[in-house]
């Protein structure tokens, strides 16, 4: 397919000639003869490159720049502006509203072209990433999020801040007790994604109790982890529930909640983070359970979208499970992401 | 990153408002390449630091194991930062002081 080159400028005369050049090289090319146009043409027909002049009535090029730059997502969308050959004051402007590179006027057809040429060539090595990354994405989400044991009236939230997440969720069931278990490798992106695919791994579900299973999963990512000075490490905590008693036991995790009606009991993890020295003995604090509490485990991700007293306080409110899920769903659409976020809700 | 200077055997990191994913690569390696033979610490000021993902905690991690038994010590978190050190724990492993003074190393 070809590449689709978007021009936008006031001047019937210069896109006409943008066009001629363009063509030649076999690329499609759009027009656009103003800011509001080319604002359009980006949302409808996605270009592959934008050549922008600057001086144009109404909104000039250096805003429609920043526009493009502060609101176009992934993948790297390159913008050429358009200036007088030796301009110096345009240019920084337009390096301090995105710009990717320049063309002079009057205009160079070799410089066009070789321009365009580079361009396009840095946004496919973009793309080629992006596409990989979103690929990865799907991989992740079949790998780990196995709905074989979750139940009717359980809650998942798994958004990575990066197509693919430093999260990890795992929920099963053994013997009649239902476990959980949520951990947050440090960073975000696919090194934070490979630490916690070894997690899940290295995760002994045939363990007799949480400490025990993060103790075991402790010394094992400590002796992967151990020869390097990356810097990695993972907060987890994990739970077992049974009937009428909540286990659990935690490394260096945000506390979850047990909600029992009107009183939350925060699960506050009492060790040190997963994988950063060799021998933790993980202490485990026990609760009574009965069948209409909710536990809910969650990574820090969550905690970028609300203080750890809002979230208390939208716990307690008078919400019953689907309203207070669909709070938490609510509160994630739409917002701008600083990190992997996991939730996951459950009860006996 | 705002800056970094040797008093005695202290090395002095004045950390910016962000550490972050993007730049916790950069300001690690910038780091380490000031540690001298006679660093005996590190000391990362928090003062300015407004933001820190678990990125920004791993360069801290990450020095640790640099310096290899020395120490890395942090100055004046914020209460937000300093939430962080007690929710992972990791305030238990690494000190934290409320001055440089204090924090300075003979």
């Amino acid at each position: 397919m070809n590449k689709k080159v978007l021009v936008v400028d006031d001047e019937p005369m210069n896109r006409e000639l943008f066009r001629g050049y363009l063509e030649m090289e076999g690329y499609e090319v759009l027009e656009a003869s103003n800011a509001e146009e080319g604002r359009e043409l980006l949302i409808l027909t996605e270009p592959d490159l934008i050549l922008l002049d600057v001086m144009m009535p109404g909104e000039d090029g250096f805003s429609l720049c920043k526009f493009i730059k502060e609101n176009w997502q992934e993948p790297f969308l390159p913008v050429v502006l358009v200036t007088a050959l030796h301009d110096k004051e345009n240019r920084i402007k337009g390096l301090s509203a995105g710009a990717d590179d320049f063309l002079s006027k009057p205009l160079d057809r070799l410089e066009l072209t070789i321009k365009a040429r580079n361009m396009l060539r840095i946004r496919e090595l973009h793309q080629n990433l992006y596409h990989e990354l979103i690929f990865a994405n799907q991989v992740q989400r079949s790998l780990f999020l196995d709905h074989s044991s979750v139940k009717q009236g359980d809650f998942l939230l798994y958004l990575p801040y990066r197509q693919v997440s430093g999260d990890l969720i795992e929920l099963w069931e053994k013997d009649g007790e239902r476990w959980g278990f949520l951990a947050d490798a440090t960073g975000h992106g696919p090194s934070a994604a490979l630490i916690s695919v070894a997690v899940k791994a290295l995760l002994n579900k045939s363990c007799s109790s949480p400490g025990e299973l993060l103790e075991e999963l402790n010394e094992k990512l400590y002796r992967l982890l151990t020869n390097n000075d990356l810097g990695y490490y993972v907060t987890g905590i994990c739970v077992k529930a049974t009937a009428d008693e909540l286990l659990f036991a935690g490394g260096g995790h945000p506390a979850g909640y047990l909600k029992n009606k009107n009183k939350l009991t925060p699960l506050v993890s009492k060790q040190l983070p997963i994988g950063l020295v060799q021998k933790l003995s993980f202490e485990e604090t026990q609760l009574p359970l009965s069948k209409e509490d909710l536990v809910i485990l969650y990574s820090d991700g969550l905690l970028e979208l609300l203080s750890e007293q809002e979230l208390e306080k939208l716990l307690l409110s008078e919400k019953n499970k689907e309203e207070l899920y669909q709070e938490l769903k609510k509160l994630t659409q739409g917002a701008s992401m600083r990190d992997d976020l996991s939730l996951l809700a459950f009860s006996f | 990153m705002l800056g970094m200077n040797h008093k005695g055997n202290n090395l002095i990191v004045r950390l910016g408002e962000e550490l972050n994913y993007f730049n916790s690569t950069a300001t690690k390696e910038q780091i380490k390449q000031q540690v001298a033979e006679d660093t005996e610490q590190i000391i990362l000021s928090l003062t300015e630091v407004k933001r820190m993902d678990s990125s920004g905690v791993g360069v801290i991690i990450s020095l640790i194991k640099f310096m290899e038994g020395k120490k890395v010590v942090l100055v004046d978190p914020q209460p937000k930062i300093a939430r962080i050190f007690e929710i992972t724990r990791l305030d238990q492993i690494i000190e934290i002081y409320p001055t440089l003074d204090e924090a300075l190393i003979e």
